[in-house]
């Protein structure tokens, strides 16, 4: 039996960000939101240690505007309940106050073996939440897992490294960060999604979570600079096939990007 | 303590087979960049076993100094262990900034590093310059801070500042700093730091090294990079297609450079494709490869992207390519905000067309 803590976070879906056609600004609040990819793996990965293991899933979301619809999702996969803070605040955080906000959310949830969480989110990339949430818990964290063994008390983890593979074995309870290699995530049934609306859903509020001041400063600030000036001469080729592999022929060969 | 009291740009270096890694000669530069802005000293931080030369030659290549750890439990990288030996140097020399490469290790080690230290983490940057930053909070301008770049979107950059917290720690991606030439006259101080293990930093135990062969791949050094992505699944009628087929046309038009142009190309792909568990690019679409963030950075005369959509953390391992020909049945898709040359058509359609101009031509 183990009971193990999954970290979602949601994100706005990046592939679907349009530049504002004159600013160039990316118009993120019009952009669907969703659960970050690799967060979806480190659920997968949950489920399935449980369904050999025996034990308790729990989902933890903490960011604003969350919507309870993509915390279903989750649910509707197979976690068993889920714990959400949403809050304006948070719309700021970075790695640190992220960090500091989940585990002090995980800590009032009580009992837990294992912590996953996907490697990295979709939209700010920043790789830091698995390693820092370990930190904070004075455990040892795995990143980049591309395959996980529960085996006698401890978790057998096949890590990606440059060039090659670790094959380590940590104590629990631990963190493990995960990407798309480890699995790929279930798709739920019409049952599965049913039965989601009666898992309990528990919103918890950031002012009970007895976080400082400091813990929910940001520690580097981050300004977007003026939308990149696209510098590049951008040529769209127009017509059918045909013409379109005759002039990219002609370009490649006569600009001297191919040559002998 | 005031912050003017920490100096000194750390640069945290790896090796393999004994010399310094690319990406850790380019660290030294990006360090240089910002130590020389400031007047301060680029220290090289080194940890292993049987170090040899290679803190010479960080001297060598740009470092003013050298402080490392040379202890058989430092052998191999874990991540307590070296957290532990890093935060220690940090509270006694007490840099200014501290970086990173952007690869496995240093994600895995950096934000365990920012956070024993209580400091923030820009990660995966890809320029640095040193401003000063006006905080709104304090109403205080903090002089000399260093402004650590990351793309953003397709069409914004972040600059994340770390201004009232010491040292400011960065991750930089490889592939963005022209390493510096081997100049065997520098000379610089080397700091032999002596720590004990912990024996509960240990919790964690290598049980198996499994290195993959060398790969054949040099994505790096290819002139044209040829790349796939989850697009070549459908044809412009948005039937499916076997990705073999995809594949074959990708291999054609390599071929067809290579021989009647002598030019070195290489098959590329998006980590999407490689992690679709498609039988049929089972040992030939592997992770060697991937461009983009969790792969190579590679800046090719001619990247020609199929069916690629340009995740960001796709566009990130290419946008240096100096020439972008995007071929992608989606109008909307942001590879096409970054191409030089955009073709919305379907590329089992212009490619085949493509390789029998190139061969009249």
């Amino acid at each position: 039996m183990v009971d193990i803590i999954v970290c979602l976070k949601q994100t706005a879906d990046v592939n679907q960000v349009r530049p504002h056609p004159e600013t160039l600004e990316p118009q993120l609040g019009q952009a669907p939101r969703k659960i970050s990819d690799f967060d979806l793996n480190a659920l997968e990965e949950a489920l399935r240690i449980k369904e050999k293991h025996g034990g308790r899933v729990v989902a933890v979301c903490v960011g604003h505007d969350i919507q309870q619809l993509l915390i279903r999702e989750a649910l509707a996969m197979g976690a068993d309940e889920a714990y959400v803070v949403s809050d304006p605040r948070l719309e700021k955080a970075d790695g640190l106050v992220t960090a500091e906000t989940l585990a002090a959310l995980i800590k009032k949830i009580g009992k837990w073996d294992l912590i996953l969480c996907g490697e990295a989110s979709l939209d700010e990339s920043a790789y830091q939440t698995g390693p820092r949430l370990a930190e904070i818990f004075n455990i040892p964290h795995i990143t980049y897992a591309v395959r996980a063994e529960l085996e006698d008390g401890g978790i057998k983890v096949w890590k990606a490294m440059e060039g090659g593979i670790h094959v380590v074995k940590a104590s629990l309870p631990a963190v493990l960060a995960v990407g798309l290699e480890i699995n790929t995530p279930r798709l739920p049934s019409l049952l599965m999604i049913r039965a989601a609306s009666r898992k309990p859903i528990h919103e918890v509020k950031l002012s009970e979570l007895g976080l400082s001041e400091e813990q929910l400063t940001p520690a580097v600030e981050t300004l977007q600079v003026k939308a990149l000036k696209v510098e590049r001469r951008r040529i769209t080729l127009e017509g059918e096939p045909e013409e379109l592999a005759q002039k990219l022929a002609e370009i490649l060969v006569q600009e001297g990007l191919v040559k002998k | 303590m005031s912050l003017e009291q920490y100096r000194d740009v750390w640069v945290y270096l790896t090796r393999e087979d004994g010399k310094l890694t690319r990406p850790s000669l380019e660290l030294i530069a990006a360090g240089r960049k910002v130590a020389d802005k400031i007047g301060q000293r680029v220290v090289a931080v080194m940890l292993g076993y049987q170090l040899g030369d290679a803190p010479n030659e960080a001297i060598a290549r740009g470092a003013d100094a050298v402080i490392y750890a040379d202890e058989p439990w430092l052998k191999n990288y874990l991540c307590l262990p070296y957290t532990r030996v890093l935060v220690e140097m940090c509270r006694q020399y007490k840099p200014y900034a501290f970086l990173f490469i952007a690869d496995e290790l240093g994600r895995d080690l950096s934000p365990r590093v920012a956070y024993r230290l209580k400091t923030g983490l820009a990660t995966d940057n890809i320029d640095l310059e040193v401003e000063d930053y006006y905080f709104g909070k304090d109403n205080t301008t903090y002089k000399n801070v260093l402004a650590q770049i990351r793309p953003d979107f397709a069409t914004r950059v972040a600059k994340i500042y770390t201004p009232r917290h010491r040292p400011q720690i960065a991750s930089i991606r490889p592939g963005n700093f022209e390493p510096l030439p081997h100049d065997e006259s520098r000379q610089g101080e080397l700091i032999r730091f002596q720590p004990s293990p912990v024996e509960d930093d240990f919790k964690v135990e290598i049980i198996e090294e499994k290195t993959l062969p060398k790969s054949a791949v040099d994505l790096e050094n290819a002139k044209v990079i040829i790349s796939l992505g989850l697009g070549i699944l459908k044809d412009g009628e948005g039937r499916p297609r076997n990705p073999r087929e995809g594949l074959k046309l990708a291999e054609e038009l390599a071929e067809l450079l290579r021989e009647r142009y002598g030019l070195k190309v290489e098959i590329g792909a998006t980590r999407a494709l490689i992690y679709a568990e498609l039988k049929e690019l089972e040992g030939i679409i592997t992770k060697e490869r991937q461009v983009g963030q969790t792969g190579k950075t590679v800046a090719p005369d001619i990247y020609i992207a199929l069916g690629i959509s340009g995740a960001v953390q796709h566009r990130v391992g290419m946008i240096r390519s100096k020439n972008i020909v995007a071929i992608n049945t989606d109008p909307n898709a942001p590879i096409f905000n970054i191409a030089h040359y955009v073709i919305n058509d379907d590329l089992y359609k212009v490619v085949p067309q493509l390789i029998s101009h190139l061969r009249g031509q």
